[in-house]
C-alpha cells in the first residue's frame, strides 16, 4: 500500500479519503524519455518514500511473481501499457527491494558477502558529542549520472552536514561530495571526502531535499533533469533560539562540474522559540518540505516550506499538532515517516505524567497535507491515535520505519526504541498495523522484540538509530528492515547491525523476526553516534530506472552498495561505503 | 500552553535551585551525566500568548554544582534524590514586559536534561534565594 498522488493539477484541499480512493496514477501526461528514479533523492527515514527506492512508484511489468527474471520497473516507463498503474500492484509484482539479499527464490540471483569499501571524512570539531547528533547530522544523495552498464552503481553526488563548534561558537556546515564509479562492475569506485562546503552560525538544524517529488502533473525528478541546481530545505535554530530556515543550493552536474552547495539567507515564520528540530524533515512533493520540531513543555509542531524558484522560500508556515506540558514533554527525538505525498505519521517517545511512577510513552500523530502549499495537518480528530506505555522506564528517542502488507487499506511498520533502567537496559521493537479508511493505529504489542543484549548500551536510550525498510518481498509476503544502532559511551562502543523480517499478512500482528545480528558492524568500535543510513544505488537500465530483467540485458555481475554515516569518539564525522555483488 | 512546572526567584540574587529527580529510572540522564558542566539558558516570553519576546537576547549561565542525586556520576553526591545548583541570573537593562517569564532549557553537553519556567522579579535582599522545581 501507500499511494502516489499524481496529475491532481488542478486540485487543491484534496481529502485523505478522495487521496486513497484514487489508488491510480496516470501515465500519459508522464514523462517518457530519459526518465531516471535515482535511489537516493529521499531521506525520508526509514519509508525512503521518494525517487527510486520507493516500492510504491514501481508497477509489475511483463513478467509474474514466478519468472526466473527480476522486475522491478518505474511507473513512468514508457514501456508499461496496461492503463491506470494501480499502486496498489505493490502487492503483485515481482518487486525486490534487495532482491539478491533479502529473499528471492524463484529469480536465481546470488549476493556475495558485504564489505566496507571506503571510509571518507566529513568533518571534525563534531561537537559538543551530544547523543541528539544523529538527529541533526544527515547524508543523502542528490544527482547521479547514468552509467551504461547495467548493474553499475552511477557517479552520485551526495550532501551532508552536521553542527561543529569552533572556538565556542556553534555553526551548521553543510557540504557535498562526489563518490565515483569505478568505470563499470569493478570496485566502489572513489569515496571521496567532501568537496565544498558552507556553514553560518547557528544551534542546530536538518536539511531535506525540495524540488524532488511528484505532483502537480509532473513526474519524480532526476538529477540530470533539475537544471542546473537542486534546492534543499534546511530547518534550524538560529543563535537566537529562534525557529528559522534557510535554501540550500547545489549543483547538479554530476558529469563535468564539481559539487557546489550554497546556503541562502535567513527567513522565518512566527518564532515559537527555543525549538529542538530533531524529528526528521520530509520532503511531501516537489518543492514542499516539512519538518518537526518540539519545544520542551510546551509544543509539536511541523514547519513546512514550499519553494518555487530562487533562493527563498515562498511559503513558509507552521502548525501546531500538540500542546505539551512538563508532565507530557519531549525530551528526545521521535521520528516523521513519510506514506505519500499527502501523508505522515510522526512517532515520538514522552512523559505520561509526573506521579509516582509515571511511565513513559511511544505515541503516534498522523498528519496530512491541505492546499496547493501541502500544509500539514491533523489527520483525523484524535492528536494521538495510539500510544504504548514501556512502563516506569526512561527512552528519550524513537526511529520509526513503513513497509508494507498485502492488503491496500493496511500498511506495516515497525518502531524501535532503547530503554535504560537500573541494571536492565535493553532495545525494543515494535510492529505497527495502520489502517487507512478509518485512520487507526494498532500497536501490536504482543509482538514486541527485545534485541540481543549484545546491542545494549548505556546512552542508547537518547540516540538516534539508522532504521530503514529494505523491502516487501511478495513471496514470502514479508517486510524486511534494517536497523544500526550505536551502542556507544564517551569513548566509543561500535555500531550494531539487526536485519528484521515482518510478517505482512494483514491478518496477523506483523510479528517479527531477526534475520541477522552484527555487532561491531562497521568494524569501528570508536563509532558512537549514527545518522540515517542511505542506498547507494541500484541497477540502472536505459535511463529508466533502478529496475532489472527488462529487456534481458544485464551486465554480470553487479553492485550495490549503502552508505554510513557515523560521529567517532573523537569527534570526527566519517561514513563508511558497504557493497556486495550481485550476479543475476 | 499546558502546565510547566515554575519557580519565583529575583534578579541579580545568589540563587540555590533544588530539581526533584524522583529516581534513576525516572529521570535517568540527570544520575548518567556530569552535572558539574551543564548549562542553564533562559529566553523571555510572554505570559499569554507563550511566544518569545523579542529584543531580548537569551541568558546563559553555567550553574555551580552544589549537590548530585545519590548514586549518580557527578561530583559532589549528596544523599537524596535531587540537583542542587547555584547561579545568579543578571538583569537585563531596559524595561522587561509585565506578564512575561523566562523559559529555561537546561542542558549538558550530551543533551537536554530539564525544561522549566522562572518567574523573576527584582532583587529585594543580599541572601542566598532558595527555589524548589518538582519533578
Amino acid at each position: 500500500m501507500a499511494y502516489y498522488l499524481t496529475n491532481k493539477t488542478a486540485t487543491t484541499n484534496v481529502k485523505i479519503s478522495e487521496l486513497y480512493e484514487m489508488k491510480g496514477v496516470n501515465t500519459s501526461q508522464d514523462k517518457t524519455t530519459n526518465l531516471r528514479l535515482a535511489a537516493q533523492g529521499s531521506n525520508t527515514e526509514g519509508s525512503h518514500l521518494g525517487p527510486g527506492l520507493n516500492p510504491w512508484q514501481s508497477v509489475n511489468y511483463g513478467f509474474g511473481p514466478s519468472d526466473g527474471r527480476l522486475g522491478l520497473d518505474g511507473m513512468n516507463s514508457p514501456n508499461y501499457s496496461g492503463g491506470n498503474i494501480g499502486l496498489s500492484w505493490v502487492r503483485g509484482m515481482d518487486w525486490r527491494y534487495t532482491p539478491f539479499i533479502w529473499g528471492n527464490p524463484k529469480a536465481g540471483a546470488t549476493a556475495g558477502p558485504r564489505s566496507i569499501v571506503g571510509t571518507a571524512t566529513i568533518y571534525d570539531a563534531v561537537s559538543p558529542p551530544n547523543w541528539a547528533l544523529g538527529s541533526y547530522f544527515f547524508f543523502y544523495f542528490y544527482a547521479m549520472d547514468r552509467p551504461t552498464v547495467k548493474m553499475q552503481r552511477p557517479k552520485g553526488d551526495y550532501i551532508t552536514g552536521v553542527r561543529r563548534t569552533i572556538s565556542g561558537t556553534n555553526y551548521i556546515y553543510i557540504a557535498v561530495g562526489r563518490i565515483t564509479d569505478a568505470g563499470g562492475t569493478g570496485g566502489f569506485g572513489t569515496i571521496s571526502n567532501p568537496s565544498a562546503t558552507a556553514n553560518f552560525a547557528a544551534v542546530n538544524g536538518v536539511v531535506g531535499p525540495l524540488n524532488l517529488g511528484q505532483g502537480e502533473g509532473a513526474p519524480y525528478n532526476e538529477g540530470l533533469d533539475l537544471g542546473g541546481s537542486t534546492q534543499h530545505a534546511l530547518f534550524y535554530r538560529n543563535t537566537s533560539n529562534q525557529n528559522k530556515v534557510r535554501v540550500v543550493t547545489t549543483n547538479t552536474d554530476v558529469t563535468t562540474s564539481a559539487p557546489t552547495v550554497s546556503i541562502g539567507s535567513e527567513q522565518g515564520t512566527t518564532n515559537y522559540g527555543n525549538p529542538i528540530p530533531d524529528h526528521g524533515v520530509l520532503n511531501m512533493g516537489k518543492g514542499v518540505a516539512w519538518c518537526g520540531y518540539h519545544r520542551g513543555g510546551n509544543y509539536q509542531r511541523v514547519e513546512y516550506v514550499n519553494w518555487t524558484s530562487g533562493t527563498t522560500f515562498s511559503t513558509i508556515g507552521s502548525v501546531l499538532l500538540r500542546s505539551m506540558s512538563s508532565s507530557t514533554t519531549l525530551q528526545g527525538a521521535g521520528d516523521m515517516i513519510k506514506l505519500s505525498d499527502e501523508f505522515a505519521l510522526w512517532f515520538y517517545p514522552r512523559r505520561s505524567g509526573n506521579t509516582s511512577g509515571a511511565a513513559r510513552l511511544i505515541a503516534v500523530i498522523p498528519i496530512e497535507s491541505t492546499g496547493t502549499n501541502r500544509v500539514p495537518a491533523l489527520r483525523g480528530s484524535t492528536t494521538e491515535i495510539a500510544t504504548y506505555d514501556i512502563g516506569s522506564i526512561s527512552t528519550q528517542d524513537c526511529s520509526a520505519a513503513v513497509g508494507s502488507s498485502d492488503d491496500g487499506d493496511y500498511v506495516y511498520g515497525i518502531v524501535c526504541w532503547s530503554e535504560t533502567t537500573a541494571g536492565a537496559d535493553c532495545t525494543r521493537v515494535m510492529p505497527w498495523k495502520y489502517r487507512i479508511s478509518t485512520n487507526s493505529m494498532t500497536f501490536q504489542t504482543s509482538n514486541i522484540l527485545d534485541l540481543n543484549a549484545s546491542l545494549d548500551g548505556t546512552n542508547t536510550y537518547r540516540m538516534k538509530k539508522g532504521i530503514k525498510c529494505l523491502g516487501y518481498n511478495p513471496n514470502e509476503n514479508r517486510n524486511y528492515y534494517e536497523l544500526i544502532i550505536p551502542v556507544g559511551d564517551a569513548s566509543g562502543g561500535g555500531v550494531g547491525q539487526v536485519i528484521i523480517s515482518q510478517n505482512a499478512a494483514v491478518s496477523g500482528g506483523g510479528a517479527l523476526n531477526v534475520e541477522l545480528e552484527t555487532s561491531n558492524y562497521l568494524n569501528d568500535t570508536s563509532a558512537r553516534i549514527v545518522a540515517q543510513q542511505t542506498w547507494y544505488d541500484f541497477a540502472q537500465h536505459d535511463n529508466r530506472g533502478w529496475y532489472l530483467g527488462y529487456g534481458g540485458t544485464i551486465d554480470n555481475p553487479g553492485l550495490m552498495g549503502m552508505i554510513y554515516p557515523f560521529v567517532d569518539s573523537n569527534s570526527i564525522a566519517k561514513f563508511k561505503a558497504v557493497d556486495w555483488e550481485v550476479t543475476v | 500552553m499546558e502546565d510547566i512546572q515554575t519557580g519565583s526567584i529575583e534578579y541579580n540574587r545568589v540563587t540555590r535551585l533544588t530539581k526533584d529527580v524522583r529516581s534513576f529510572n525516572d529521570a535517568c540522564t540527570f544520575y548518567l551525566v556530569d552535572l558539574s558542566i551543564t548549562q542553564y539558558g533562559l529566553t523571555l516570553y510572554d505570559n499569554e500568548t507563550n511566544l518569545p519576546i523579542e529584543g531580548f537576547e537569551s541568558i546563559n549561565l553555567f550553574p555551580t554544582l552544589i549537590e548530585s542525586p545519590t548514586g549518580s556520576a557527578s561530583p559532589n553526591p549528596g544523599n537524596e534524590n535531587k540537583v542542587v545548583i547555584e547561579f545568579t541570573v543578571p538583569r537585563p537593562s531596559g524595561s522587561i514586559p509585565e506578564n512575561s517569564n523566562w523559559f529555561v532549557e537546561w542542558e549538558d553537553e550530551l543533551g537536554q536534561l530539564d525544561w522549566h519556567v522562572l518567574y523573576i522579579s527584582e532583587k529585594t535582599s543580599d541572601e542566598v534565594q532558595e527555589v524548589f522545581i518538582p519533578y
